[in-house]
């Protein structure tokens, strides 16, 4: 048992935290009015500083600001460019490159075979450029939907 | 942790938008973290005007320093970051002080208080009166102690939070929230006593 009474910021703790208050200290609160008057005070401290007025500008921030910014710069896609050529440029070599080996195998392939090959590679293109636009408009969705932009 | 999550998710929809240009999108983020950087202009600047140039240039800067927001905390709390930098740094400028020294718990012993409490003064001096009383005791306060106390009372922040706002330990943010909640209570005791008299 303790005899002693709280310090203040013991008693703080207990008012604001209670889960962090030994059992001890709990106890000693329990048995004795000086602290119990102390942490009373302090508890109706906490809820006074909490309902007291926020402060709030009396100018529109919002507009003040919103005017104020700088034209968005479009940077000009020069990595993306690059990227595209050299794999343009890739594909363009290659193609010469091995161009005698494709032919032979092209020419030796039979037409089913081509076909098939042809359909497959086309269907899984459609289906992926379909999941694109899809989770395209899912996310257009998601950003002009009231309530994930709800402050 | 879930809103935490959800949270995170909006500030990223948010910052993308604004950085595809949709300003419309950053007014949302002002409006949103706006209470939050009212709260540390008003405890920390006591220039009505200084404080709307303030307010701006808060917002200013993080729009500049958008891009280089990671997403590894709130968008509020690193809105409130800058809030509280560009609040130093024009105290800072001003040669003012966000606080003094930490003796100011030692004006008043705790002996003393506790020898000269009675429960029928403690129970006038949270009267009706408390709460005009404590306005003003508050804004009597440091510029960090007032802050500090209503970003944890007021804007219901964590004390990571706020140490993360404030780059200051944890430790040293609950301890200076301690220490100014009991000055606050010493001080409406003391000017009750002495209106007793």
């Amino acid at each position: 048992m303790i005899t002693a009474h709280l310090t203040d910021t013991e008693i703080q703790l207990y008012v604001a935290e209670p889960e962090m208050t030994s059992e001890q200290l709990k106890i000693h609160i329990h048995d004795c009015a000086n602290c119990q008057t102390r942490a009373a005070n302090y508890r109706l401290l906490f809820n006074d500083i909490h309902d007291d007025a926020k402060p709030q500008f009396d100018f529109d921030l919002s507009a003040l600001v919103l005017e104020q910014l700088p034209e968005p710069k479009r940077a000009f896609p020069w990595t993306a460019i690059m990227v595209s050529g050299f794999s343009v440029l890739l594909i363009v070599l290659s193609t010469i490159f091995f161009w005698p080996i494709m032919d032979a195998v092209i020419s030796s392939a039979p037409m089913v075979l081509l076909i098939s090959a042809g359909t497959a590679a086309v269907v899984i293109l459609i289906f992926q450029a379909l999941a694109m636009v899809k989770n395209h408009q899912k996310q257009i969705q998601t950003l002009l939907n009231a309530k994930t932009l709800q402050l | 942790m879930s809103n935490l999550k959800d949270e995170q998710l909006s500030d990223q929809r948010l910052v993308t938008a604004v950085l595809n240009g949709d300003r419309h999108a950053f007014g949302l983020i002002i409006k949103k973290t706006e209470p939050l950087v009212a709260q540390m202009a008003f405890k920390m600047i006591s220039s009505p005007g200084d404080r709307k140039d303030i307010a701006q240039d808060v917002y200013l800067k993080a729009f500049k320093n958008l891009s280089g927001f990671k997403f590894q905390s709130k968008l509020s709390t690193w809105i409130g970051q800058i809030a509280y930098n560009t609040c130093l740094h024009y105290l800072e400028k001003k040669k003012l002080v966000l606080i003094n020294n930490l003796g100011e718990d030692g004006e008043i012993p705790e002996n003393n208080f506790k020898k000269d409490v009675k429960s029928d003064t403690e129970e006038k001096l949270f009267s009706k009166e408390l709460a005009e009383m404590l306005h003003t005791e508050i804004e009597q306060l440091k510029p960090l102690y007032k802050t500090l106390i209503s970003l944890y009372h007021q804007e219901e922040l964590s004390y990571a939070e706020i140490a993360e706002i404030t780059s200051l330990p944890e430790g040293t943010v609950k301890n200076y929230i301690f220490r100014a909640r009991k000055i606050l209570k010493e001080n409406i005791l003391l000017k009750y006593k002495r209106s007793e008299l």
